[in-house]
């Protein structure tokens, strides 16, 4: 059985495109649930008004469905708790100059 | 790793300093080089580098075979050469964090798992060199103390495994609650890798915690003598003066002896 951790991967490989980062240390991934037939992520976006919300959306459906063969991925997009920088992983905060 | 110092020669605005330097030495080495001042210690670490204010004029530096005096400074670090500054510079705007990372993934591109772990690394290292986290955010050497600023020089080593080290002078103007913990990291580096160091030093004391295989000392631009410990001890016992007398005869009893 897929693990959460085997999902987490997965998103590792999408990226950003305003950042450069993948999606995972930017901290944008809130919930994974996995069940038998579906796939379920609560996720963010660093801001409200983000206009790469149905890329991001896109990219992890699209890998999770190719890794692990889900056909039933669902997406919800929450805004709370609001996106902060400490939610970024010190790896990519260090690359992008930030103290940790 | 080799590293082979030939009949060097180097000069400072045609004022000769390196006559003559013959040294080798290998990784998993600790080799000491002492002499009075003046006696181009630095010019030799210096030459080593590749600092462009000193024209080599004769001689060759071989690393496994390959001489690198056409090399450039950063060539010379990628093949695993690293200088501890007698004099670290400051720079302003590059945090300690950041510049470690890029400095370790250059140095371990092919390593996933180092650069995974690298803030877990990082914090450990920091904490075994008794400095503050805080410094993780710290622009490089600014406002850092002499203590600090060595310290530092060490923890780049610790994060950056070279094969060979080179100690300016790593001791002057430290304590010795900070000597003991510059000499930690470096026997670390010393028990756990293959890593060699040519300390350079004007005193015994550094040597005491880190124990030489080799002592060199060097007086005029040459090494006049090379042997193990005694060497300290006697000049420790007789002063620079002794070596005066002694310059260009072989000590009768001089053995090139590790100690370790």
């Amino acid at each position: 059985m897929v693990s959460k951790t085997d999902i987490l991967e997965s998103l590792k490989k999408v990226i950003d495109p305003e950042i450069g980062i993948n999606i995972v240390d930017v901290g944008l991934i809130y919930r994974i649930d996995v069940q038998e037939d579906q796939v379920e992520v609560d996720f963010t976006l660093t801001y409200p008004g983000c206009p790469l919300g149905d890329q991001i959306t896109g990219d992890m459906v699209t890998v999770i469905r190719e890794d692990h063969g889900y056909d039933n991925v669902v997406t919800n997009l929450v805004w709370n708790p609001p996106w902060s920088i400490e939610f970024m992983s010190e790896e990519a905060r260090l690359d992008l100059g930030y103290p940790i | 790793m080799k590293i082979e110092i030939r009949n060097l020669q180097a000069q400072i605005e045609d004022t000769p300093i390196l006559k003559g330097v013959d040294l080798t030495m290998n990784s998993g080495e600790v080799h000491a080089l002492m002499g009075p001042n003046g006696s181009g210690k630095s010019t030799l670490s210096n030459v080593m580098f590749g600092n462009e204010t000193y024209e080599v004029t004769g001689g060759e530096i071989l690393v496994d075979g390959q001489n690198i005096l056409e090399m450039e400074p950063h060539e010379r670090a990628q093949l695993g050469l690293f200088l501890a500054f007698q004099y670290p510079v400051e720079i302003p705007g590059v945090s300690v964090g950041r510049f470690l990372k890029r400095a370790s993934e250059i140095r371990f591109e092919n390593d996933e798992s180092r650069t995974k772990s690298f803030v877990k690394r990082l914090r450990a290292s920091m904490d075994f060199m008794e400095m503050e986290q805080s410094f993780i955010n710290r622009y490089l050497n600014t406002g850092f103390s002499g203590g600090e600023k060595k310290r530092m020089e060490i923890l780049q080593m610790l994060m950056l495994e070279p094969q060979f080290a080179i100690l300016d002078e790593t001791d002057s103007g430290l304590d010795i609650d900070a000597l003991k913990i510059v000499s930690k990291g470096v026997n670390k580096l010393r028990n756990e890798t293959d890593f060699g160091a040519l300390v350079i030093t004007h005193y015994q004391r550094i040597l005491d915690h880190i124990k030489p295989d080799y002592v060199h000392i060097m007086y005029q631009g040459r090494i006049v003598t090379s042997g193990g410990h005694e060497l300290v001890e006697a000049l420790e016992a007789k002063g620079y003066d002794w070596v005066k007398k002694q310059h260009g005869i072989q000590e009768e009893e001089a053995n090139e002896q590790p100690t370790g």
